[in-house]
């Protein structure tokens, strides 16, 4: 079962990530040319029809990762720091907590943009953010399951 | 700008600044016991077990975000929630990086 969870985690980490991605490029990189490559047709997306989707998947994903925190405490913590791998203990600690503070975030992203009252600051603010963590966290738990594996 | 939208506005950036202070108070609501599923009120003794305080730590800042961010939401004008709006970002971020900083043994040596 915590396999079965793993991978599904991963995938929709994978999804989130895909499409938080294109949100964040259009916005930071919006595309200018008329030239139609590739580039220029991944940043030209319409950024706001990703948001419902985003903000599901990541509350989605955020379940399943609070499900298989137990069986990485259980498992994988003690090993990392029976080996002294105080790295690795350290960037999972600051993804489980910068998860935490995305999950906060989430309200302000869904109004920033749906509402429609112009808050680019906040859109562009909290887009950046969930895009490092999600990065961040797609990154550190592939690399900590690497290193203690899930059983 | 609707009241529920000036309510999401503020809960995000009481959370913001919350989060972080009730991990470093050490103020989770709750503690949980993987080994024997077990949950304890309040912070549980570490030394029964492999604790986990961390879905505690998330509640106590969700819970505490609500109970500001509703009568913010419902006190101060749209204007005011999109000026505040614009500080969510450097709020989120700055937590961020305090996390950094409390982890910097592990992460630095």
């Amino acid at each position: 079962m915590t396999v079965l969870l793993l991978i599904v985690h991963s995938i929709f980490g994978l999804i989130v990530l895909g499409a938080i991605t294109h949100q964040f490029v259009s916005v930071f990189f919006p595309t200018t040319s008329t030239h139609r490559n590739f580039l220029a047709h991944f940043r030209s997306v319409r950024p706001d029809r990703y948001t419902n989707a985003i903000a599901i998947m990541f509350l989605l994903n955020f379940t399943i990762g609070a499900f298989l925190y137990p069986p990485y405490r259980l498992e994988v913590k003690p090993s990392i720091i029976f080996y002294n791998m105080h790295l690795a203990n350290a960037v999972f600690e600051l993804k489980e907590h910068w998860m935490a503070l995305a999950f906060g975030l989430l309200p302000a992203y869904v109004v920033a943009w749906r509402s429609g009252e112009g808050l680019t600051t906040l859109r562009k603010g909290v887009t950046g953010f969930l895009m490092f963590t999600v990065l961040w966290g797609f990154i550190i738990g592939d690399i900590l399951n690497n290193i203690g594996g899930l059983r | 700008m609707t009241r529920s939208a000036r309510i999401s506005i503020f809960y995000t950036l009481v959370f913001s600044v919350v989060y972080p202070a009730i991990y470093a108070l050490d103020w989770p609501l709750f503690t949980y016991y993987p080994k024997n599923e077990h949950f304890v009120f309040g912070r549980g003794a570490a030394s029964v077990g492999a604790t986990m305080y961390w879905y505690g730590w998330w509640v106590s800042a969700g819970i505490a975000a609500l109970v500001f961010s509703v009568p913010l939401g419902l006190l101060f004008s749209g204007n005011v929630a999109k000026r505040v709006s614009s500080i969510i970002p450097l709020a989120a971020f700055a937590s961020a990086a305090l996390f950094v900083f409390f982890f910097r043994h592990l992460l630095f040596g």
